[in-house]
Formats: structure tokens, C-alpha cells, sequence
């Protein structure tokens, strides 16, 4: 089980990997820092899940997900968008853009167990299908 | 064009009334949106499930208040916070239409809770709204009221909306 982790906050990444790891999920978490950065990622080595923030510098996760669903060898790829924003326009953006679940990220370390374990649930019950 | 009825339904063996329906929305090839005020999405897809309807045909707008923390959307399931977000839960309506594509046959869960969750005139207002919004995409939709004395009232108040009405039986 591989996943790829597209964030540029080091720390959120810190937070979001630590809080996986908890759950006691075997998975390889790698990180990509940015949308180019994933795009390239993506294309070189096809991970099982991406876990998507969408304010990033060059390349936004909303761009990165309309791409790689454009892009039939990744375009089945399970999504889950991955941000701080709840903005009803970056939800809606998502839903069209056919990103498979949508989870707010934990504001502080009491909250990532929470988180963790709803993208752990997301997979197991949707993504190894 | 695009039907919108209200669908009665009687109170008793009312989920396996329903269930048939969505059977038979199914079987005439369609997708069905399940907007639910009444029960949280995952024990409805179950019990729906169990009385026939196929689960992967089905995909819900939970508007059931449950908290799902920081999980927003899933891919058959929309959740909207509160059952008083009536203009959030059309509008998720028309983009869910959207992503499923054609043969989208909209049913909510219930008329009864929304006007008592809000209120008639709410209730009106959001029927219209939804109603305009689903004939621009060319989605017909059912609304289901629970057949009871106070279901006939709130029938009566949403008629203008709609281009008919019709009882469910539990014929199975």
C-alpha cells in the first residue's frame, strides 16, 4: 500500500504522516510538495492513494486533480482532497472534478486521529475495491 | 420534460414501500439520487440493501445532521450539516445531477421532515427552487410524504409546486 501525500506545509505533512502511522496502517507515506512536483510523482511511480491539498504553489490541487483525471492511466485513481478550506466553492470544485472524498484537515494534533482514521476508513472501505 | 410528483407513501411498512420504488426506478434503468432528512446514509443503503434495492445504484445527500467530522463528501454520499440548510442542500442537488450524468431520477426523504425540521412556507420555497433547478437539468424527481392526516395538509401545500401526486402501495 503506497500513498502519496501532496502538501506543501511541512508541518501539516508532518502532522497527517504522524497521525497515519498511528493508526497503525501499514502504507508507505511519500510526499510531494507541490501540484508539479505530484504530477511528476504520479506519472513516475503510480501510488494506491493521493491525499490532495489544493492551495499549493505552481500547480493547485483543484489543477492536479482535473490533470490526472484527464490522464487515462491515472484517471481511476482513488482521490481524497485533503485541505484547511471549507469553502462550499473549493467542495463544489472537488465534487465536479470527481475527487472521491473530501476531509478537512486537523487544525492541531488533537484532531489527526480523527482525520487519520476517516482516510484509513475512506480506503478500506472504498479504495481497495 | 422532466416529471416532479409528490409520492405518498403510508406510514406503515414504509420503508419497504420505498425500497420497491427505488426497485422499480432502478429496473427502468435509472440512478437514483436519495436525498435523506430521515435516516443517516449508511443504515438506509443497509436497509435499503436488505429489501432488494441495489446499493451501488443508489447515492445519497445525508442531510441528516449526523456529524461526520472532517469528512465532507464520500463517493455515494454528499452530507450537509444541518436540515435547515435547505438552498445548501439544493444546490449540492443540482451539482450531484451533474456529476452522475443522465437517467438521474432525484427522490427525497421526506417532505414531512423538511417542513418540520423549518417550516410550510420553507418548505414551498425549497420544493420551488429545487423543482425550477432539476427541469433546467431535465431530472425528474419524487417527493415522498409520509400518507397520513398531516401528510395530506402538507400534500395540499406543495401541489402547485409539482406536476402530480400519486400513492405508493405496498404491493410486494
Amino acid at each position: 500500500m503506497r500513498i502519496l501525500l501532496v502538501d506543501d506545509s511541512a508541518s501539516d505533512a508532518e502532522m497527517i504522516r504522524d497521525g497515519l502511522e498511528e493508526t497503525g496502517w501499514d502504507a508507505r507515506i511519500d510526499v510531494a510538495w507541490d501540484g508539479v512536483e505530484a504530477m511528476a510523482a504520479l506519472r513516475r511511480d503510480r501510488p494506491d492513494l493521493v491525499l490532495l491539498d489544493l492551495n499549493m504553489p505552481r500547480k493547485t490541487g483543484h489543477e492536479v486533480l482535473r490533470e490526472l483525471r484527464a490522464d487515462p492511466a491515472l484517471a481511476d485513481l482513488p482521490v481524497v482532497v485533503l485541505t484547511t478550506s471549507h469553502a462550499d466553492g473549493d467542495i463544489v470544485a472537488a465534487f465536479v472534478a470527481h475527487a472521491d472524498g473530501y476531509v478537512t484537515k486537523p487544525e492541531d494534533y488533537d484532531d489527526v486521529a480523527e482525520v487519520a482514521g476517516s482516510i484509513r476508513r475512506f480506503w478500506e472501505r472504498w479504495g481497495a475495491a | 420534460m422532466s416529471r416532479m410528483r409528490i409520492l405518498r407513501a403510508p406510514a406503515q411498512h414504509y420503508l419497504a414501500v420505498v425500497a420497491f420504488h427505488l426497485h422499480q426506478l432502478q429496473v427502468d434503468g435509472r440512478k437514483v439520487l436519495l436525498i435523506t432528512f430521515n435516516r443517516p446514509y449508511e443504515q438506509l443503503k443497509q436497509a435499503l440493501g436488505e429489501q432488494g434495492v441495489d446499493p451501488d445504484g443508489l447515492f445519497f445527500i445525508d442531510v441528516t445532521g449526523q456529524d461526520h467530522g472532517h469528512t465532507l463528501f464520500l463517493p455515494d454520499a454528499i452530507f450537509v450539516d444541518s436540515p435547515n440548510q435547505l438552498e445548501l442542500v439544493a444546490m449540492r442537488t443540482k451539482v450531484a445531477c451533474q456529476r452522475l450524468g443522465g437517467n438521474v431520477t432525484v427522490v427525497l426523504d421526506s417532505m414531512n421532515l423538511v417542513a418540520q425540521y423549518n417550516s410550510l412556507p420553507s418548505a414551498q420555497e425549497f420544493t420551488h427552487f429545487l423543482v425550477n433547478a432539476l427541469r433546467a437539468q431535465d431530472v425528474p424527481a419524487d417527493f415522498l410524504v409520509l400518507d397520513t392526516r398531516d401528510g395530506e395538509q402538507l400534500a395540499e401545500g406543495l401541489a402547485a409546486y409539482v406536476d402530480g401526486q400519486e400513492r405508493l402501495q405496498a404491493t410486494r
